[in-house]
């Protein structure tokens, strides 16, 4: 659905991204992380077919994106920094969209205007952050996208218009197999939608993953015995980070979850949890011996 | 696949009005700012003047004569089409509007042919609305004083090109940068380049090159390299006979050209990569040719500046410096966005493009190279003008006179002598005191310009060759080929400015004419250059008008001409005599030469400023005597200052006597 192979892109002599590889299955929904100016407003403009790459291959819905209007009717952008046309309501701007994409739903934007609640004759500009990030997101899914890319999108929106936000882009992906690229600055705020996860550091990928695996292969258990015989070190297990309190040992460990337990059961441990990991922290574990200041990146 | 068939089920026709309706309310106010201005210039003020009791009187240039204002129109036509290209196109550079834009499925082509469209819409709607409020008024009213249908049409059709010109070339600017503001400058820049960058070459030229004229260039085709000149040209010089602003040619060839900026623009705007938003030049290849272009100009512009008050190559060279300097500064800011430039890798860049810029400065004359050393062969020269001015010749050619050209071989041989020497003595910087200016018309059809300043004594000898012919004579007294049929009124007035003597009656013009002539066809060098005694002016009005070119002075030593006043009893009144004169000062020319200036007049100020007492006249006798003396001399013995009225110091004339042709009673007095 979406292919990126060895990008790069320069902006006036400034490398912002450097042979880009990732691949977004049909119907998946990619979390694009990273820090501030990691070059993830650019690769998403790249893929939105507004930049153009200096080198590498670019294709949403197995085409070149690039100035090709019949892929771009199937996708559509939404910029971190919203931009309606000036003294515009969003009647107005749903009459433009509607001009602009073959596959606009009539139907699709009355139902979403019950959703939202919002006055469509009241000029955007006279709304709040969060009201025209709604009024986006309502014209965006009117447009019934193959596509859809989102450059922060939970920036400014409450809890309630998170969750039915989310609850829309679940709904759609589930039922027309919509395929959806989020970025975020902040893993915990697309841990519960993503199924994949890139994280983009410097303009290169450091790595991608998706998140089912990665939980069903990360474990955080809290163990204790009574005899002291037991070292981690030595033991059969793929020990990505310990700490000891006490007679008690924290252990983050990979593999499967079956086996590790058989391997505990073998040291017959006085106390067995398996505690809850969240993304963040796998990401730490799993990055730690790469030497990253991690928590940086992503928080 | 799915989107496959999405794709196919396209409704959406070429044409997408929604793109049309945002534009309008985006820039619609623009059209209705134009148009009101235009209804208030133009057909407003034509009712204006039709209800009034006493109706100013139209000049023959209907619509774009001075009751329509032109000159306001002119700022409606400057401004409102740059003011639509920038607001239109506004969106380039404006990083969010230009995600917004492009991030729809249109191909930017598309998108740009419909700004287009609305564009051209709203700017010619406008013209088009005045144009129908004037037809229909045409045809309801008599208007025929103020302008004809024809005249209406040709309004229409000028203000829709040069509205398109200005338009079309503001939005190539606008895919060119990515600043509106440097958008607006610019375009205004790129209308006048052409002839800004031919005012400084020429200039340069002139000063670098012998012979080049520099008048006849701007004079004569400046207007053709910028359509803002073209347009104020016709106003600046009143006595024009256009009719129109623009003729119809260049009217067409502006037409084309709006057309190439807008093919133009398009592929730009393909190729133009949109995160350039917000960057001064959105092509990065065009910053280096920006900063020389920028260079060059500043330093031919501080080169001209410096020349004209300096006149020394030491001082234009300083103002290339100071000029180009500048231009790097200014351009480099311009690209960077910030004043902050002074550092270590611009200063690298300021030597780099200010030997690029040298480079060419040097060059351009050497392109000329030919041109200094040149001289027409005899054999090839069908005729040949020679004056001391190219105003004069210019003169003859806006009135649609005969052009007293040099035609004998003999003749044209003394100018070619003449031109040569010109070329050995003159220095293009040193501003001569006489100017000289040929036009050669070859024989197979091709004109030829020189001009040269030099002074005169230095090529005196080829120079009286010239003079003596009778054809050149023909140039230097136009009077010899009037016809005095064609005079109405003839008026000669003394110096003196007392009395003075016309006459109506046909037979004493013809009388009078006729021996002017016989004496002007003797004249001798030394008459026409220093002549002797105080002169008259003679004016003529022909054909009912008092200005032309006939106009002559009447000298003392015009005999036959004098013999016939005396002969009717006009001699009293025509010429000055002794007895018009109050008092005559004599001075002793001085002997230290630091005047910058030789003129006698001025020698003769300054005389009276440091006090020196001069040798007084008052009888009849003596002035007479002393009014023998010469004008226009450089230098001699003594000079005489005659005063007209007591009470009029300023009033004066001068003439001076060598050594040799001075009065025994000076000469006594002074030895």
């Amino acid at each position: 659905m979406i292919e990126v192979q060895g990008l790069h892109k320069s902006i006036d002599r400034t490398k912002i991204l450097k042979d880009v590889s990732f691949y977004v299955q049909k119907g998946s929904i990619y979390g694009l992380l990273g820090s501030n100016g990691a070059g993830k407003t650019t690769l998403m403009r790249i893929l939105a077919g507004i930049l153009k790459q200096n080198d590498g291959i670019v294709r949403v819905l197995e085409e070149d994106i690039f100035e090709n209007d019949k892929v771009k009717q199937n996708v559509v952008f939404l910029p971190d920094n919203l931009y309606f046309l000036p003294q515009y309501t969003t009647k107005q701007m749903a009459d433009y969209y509607r001009s602009m994409y073959d596959g606009w739903s009539e139907e699709r934007y009355e139902n979403l205007k019950r959703v939202f609640h919002l006055d469509e004759k009241k000029k955007i500009s006279q709304f709040s952050k969060g009201m025209q990030r709604q009024v986006a997101f309502w014209l965006a899914m009117s447009a019934k996208p193959d596509v859809l890319i989102i450059d922060e999108p939970f920036d400014g929106l409450d809890a309630v218009m998170r969750q039915k936000v989310r609850s829309l882009i679940i709904q759609d992906v589930a039922e027309r197999e919509m395929t959806v690229l989020i970025s975020s600055h902040n893993l915990r705020e697309v841990e519960d939608i993503c199924d994949h996860v890139g994280i983009l550091h410097k303009g290169e990928i450091l790595l991608e993953r998706d998140l089912d695996d990665l939980k069903a292969d990360v474990h955080k258990i809290q163990v204790a015995f009574q005899e002291e015989d037991f070292d981690p070190e030595t033991s059969n297990l793929d020990v990505l980070h310990q700490e000891k309190r006490g007679s008690v040992f924290l252990l983050i460990v990979r593999g499967n979850e079956t086996a590790i337990s058989a391997e505990m059961e073998k040291y017959r441990p006085l106390v067995y949890d398996r505690l809850p990991l969240t993304l963040e922290e796998i990401f730490i574990y799993e990055m730690g011996g790469a030497g990253y200041a991690f928590e940086n990146i992503i928080v | 696949m799915k989107w496959g068939v999405q794709g196919m089920r396209s409704k959406t026709s070429s044409f997408n009005k929604e793109i049309i309706k945002q534009d309008f309310r985006n820039v619609g106010w623009i059209s209705i700012v134009y148009f009101l201005g235009l209804f208030f210039i133009v057909p407003m003020q034509l009712f204006m003047e039709m209800s009034k009791e006493e109706p100013s009187i139209p000049d023959d240039r209907g619509l774009f004569g001075s009751i329509f204002a032109y000159e306001l129109q002119l700022f409606f036509l400057f401004i409102m089409p740059l003011l639509m290209a920038v607001f239109l196109f506004r969106y380039l550079h404006v990083k969010g509007a230009s995600d917004f834009a492009h991030s729809f499925p249109m191909k930017r082509g598309k998108l740009y042919q419909h700004h287009i469209v609305s564009g051209v819409i709203l700017l010619i709607l406008p013209i088009l609305l005045n144009y129908l409020i004037l037809i229909i008024t045409a045809g309801a009213v008599d208007v025929q004083d103020y302008y004809t249908v024809t005249n209406l049409g040709y309004w229409l059709w000028l203000f829709s090109t040069m509205t398109l010109l200005i338009f079309m070339v503001g939005v190539f600017v606008g895919t060119l940068t990515g600043l509106s503001a440097v958008q607006g400058i610019l375009t205004y820049i790129l209308l006048f380049l052409p002839a800004g960058l031919y005012v400084l070459i020429a200039f340069h030229l002139s000063s670098y090159i012998k012979g080049y004229s520099g008048d006849v260039v701007l004079e004569r085709s400046i207007q053709y390299f910028s359509p803002l000149v073209d347009l104020v040209e016709f106003q600046r010089y009143a006595p024009d006979p256009a009719e129109v602003p623009v003729e119809k040619l260049p009217l067409i060839i502006y037409g084309l050209v709006a057309a190439a900026f807008y093919v133009l623009s398009l592929f730009l705007y393909k190729k133009r990569s949109l995160e350039s938003a917000g960057r001064a030049l959105a092509v990065t290849a065009l910053n280096p040719v920006f900063k020389v272009g920028v260079t060059f100009c500043f330093a031919l512009f501080g080169g001209m500046y410096f020349t004209v008050s300096q006149n020394e190559y030491s001082w234009m060279i300083m103002g290339y410096f100071i000029g180009g300097t500048f231009g790097y500064a200014a351009a480099s800011m311009l690209l960077e966005k910030t004043w902050r430039v002074f550092n270590w890798r611009h200063l690298k860049g300021w030597f780099g493009y200010g030997a690029v810029t040298c480079a060419l400065i040097a060059i351009i004359p050497f392109l000329w190279q030919n041109y200094e050393s040149y001289v027409p062969k005899s054999s090839e020269v069908e005729k040949v003008f020679v004056s001391n001015g190219y105003w004069q010749y210019q003169r003859m050619v806006d009135e649609e006179m005969e052009i007293p050209f040099i035609t004998s071989v003999e003749s044209i041989q003394s100018t070619i002598d003449l031109h040569e020497q010109l070329i050995e003595v003159s220095n293009p910087l040193e501003d001569g005191r006489d100017s000289f200016f040929f036009v050669y018309r070859m024989e197979d059809g091709s004109e030829i310009y020189r001009q040269y300043r030099v002074d005169e004594q230095e090529v005196a000898e080829a120079k009286k060759a010239v003079y003596e012919t009778e054809e050149y004579k023909k140039i230097e007294y136009p009077v010899l080929g009037l016809d005095p049929d064609k005079v109405n009124r003839l008026h000669i007035g003394s110096y003196s400015g007392q009395g003075g003597k016309e006459f109506y009656d046909p037979e004493l013009i013809a009388g009078f004419v006729e021996v002017l002539k016989e004496d002007i066809e003797g004249i001798s060098y030394e008459d026409m250059v220093t002549p002797r005694g105080l002169y008259s002016n003679v004016h003529f009005t022909v054909n009912g008008n008092p200005d032309n070119p006939f106009h002559v002075q009447l000298h003392p030593s015009f005999e036959r001409t004098m013999g016939w006043l005396k002969e009717k009893g006009f001699y009293e009144e025509a010429m000055t005599l002794p007895a018009d004169i109050h008092r005559a000062d004599v001075y002793r020319w001085p002997e230290n030469r630091d005047f910058s200036n030789n003129h006698v007049r001025l020698i003769v100020e300054r005389l009276k400023e440091e006090g020196i007492e001069p040798l007084e006249f008052t009888s009849d006798e003596k002035i007479g005597s002393l009014m023998k003396g010469q004008q226009n001399q450089e230098d001699g013995a003594y000079i005489v200052a005659f005063y007209f009225d007591e009470r009029n110091s300023d009033h004066y004339e001068v003439l001076s006597f060598g050594k040799e042709d001075a009065p025994d009673f000076i000469k006594e007095h002074f030895e």
